[in-house]
């Protein structure tokens, strides 16, 4: 019966609690309050530190800012801006620069590369010009007698490796 | 979410957005003051304080062609706020010697110079300076996540749905950390804290 009582308080209980962190209670919420906690006497000591908390915390001071802290931010606002613009315009005309920078640079990269190209076009035409010669060279074979005369090729090759003449019996001879 | 036909702030910020920098006067000079305590409380350094606050500000400039009216502009500006300390904090962690946990010496010339324009006794006056100095040094001690939603919590702007969007986590998880940092303040502050007396005025 009793926790169901204790369970009961709770969401008041909870909703005073909240109330006492947010502000300074109106002297009518304090009398009700109390009138609450009358019926609840276990939960004042905590009730009492609560808003006691509350106003140690509430005596905490501001911490003092310079008088001229908007116009300096707005200062630094202007100076962002400013900034930002100078970024923005260089971006635009950057790139005319950078052009101009590089210009030099890219005639001379474009001037090797068109005669990498025309040295690769030499050798392209030169290769082709050898391959046009090794095909017309086997195209003439083509006009040799028939292969038939071959026929006795290896024994006339061997022929040619017998020993050369005697010379010292030839003049013997003589 | 709030349109901006509700939320002034957004408005302002829709007038920023079209390159209006009065409109952008206006909320600077309408924020600058939480966001410096929040930065301040985050960073323990009052100058790197105003700078990162200067920080918010310009990033909020450059971002309005970002923002959109549905969301709430105080929001969007704290989840600003929150990012940059947590990238300050993270810098500070890769450069130890810079660290925010770093011993400062007395007369450093680190401490803020606070407002207060309130009139006290002196004896009440070194009573209530040792409170805020005990309460500055709970609140630094927190884990950054508790210390957050805890100061975020002090914005009246800002709903519990808000502080929960700033730090990019679900509502209940935001009223456990809110829960956590007050359970560890009132700990560490109780012999401070004034309690027993029942004031209805």
């Amino acid at each position: 019966m009793e926790e169901k009582k204790s369970r009961m308080n709770e969401p008041a209980e909870i909703r005073w609690r909240e109330k006492c962190w947010r502000r300074e209670l109106s002297a009518a919420e304090r009398r009700e309050l109390r009138l609450w906690l009358e019926s609840h006497p276990e939960l004042k000591p905590e009730f009492e530190l609560e808003l006691s908390l509350h106003q140690a915390l509430g005596t905490l001071k501001d911490v003092s800012v310079p008088s001229n802290f908007t116009s300096r931010l707005l200062q630094a606002v202007e100076r962002e801006e400013a900034q930002s613009e100078r970024l923005a315009n260089r971006h635009r005309a950057g790139w005319w620069e950078n052009f101009k920078a590089w210009m030099p640079r890219f005639g001379v990269g474009a001037v090797i590369l068109v005669a990498g190209l025309l040295s690769y076009q030499q050798f392209q035409i030169g290769e082709r010009q050898k391959m046009l010669d090794s095909v017309t060279a086997v195209a003439e074979v083509s006009t040799l007698p028939a292969p038939e005369i071959l026929h006795d090729f290896d024994a006339i090759q061997a022929m040619t490796r017998t020993p050369g003449p005697d010379e010292e019996l030839l003049a013997l001879m003589k | 979410m709030m349109p901006a036909e509700t939320d002034p702030d957004a408005a302002l910020m829709m007038r920023v957005k079209a390159g209006d920098l009065a409109a952008f006067a206006e909320l600077a000079d309408k924020y600058k003051q939480p966001i410096i305590n929040l930065a301040y409380r985050m960073l323990r350094d009052a100058s790197e304080a105003e700078d990162l606050a200067q920080a918010v500000f310009l990033q909020v400039y450059k971002s309005a062609a970002r923002y959109h009216a549905a969301s709430k502009f105080s929001t969007w500006l704290f989840t600003i706020a929150r990012n940059l300390c947590l990238n300050e904090i993270r810098r500070r962690s890769r450069h130890p010697a810079e660290s925010i946990d770093a011993p400062r010496t007395e007369g450093e010339g680190q401490a803020p110079q606070h407002e207060d324009h309130r009139t006290v006794s002196a004896p009440e006056r070194l009573l209530q300076g040792e409170l805020e100095q005990k309460i500055e040094e709970a609140i630094a001690d927190l884990p950054e996540a508790q210390r957050t939603a805890l100061l975020l919590c002090q914005q009246d702007e800002l709903s519990y749905d808000d502080i929960s969007e700033v730090l990019n986590c679900s509502l209940s998880a935001t009223k456990s950390l809110i829960h956590r940092a007050r359970e560890t303040l009132k700990q560490r502050l109780k012999p401070y804290l004034r309690t027993g007396e029942w004031d209805d005025q």
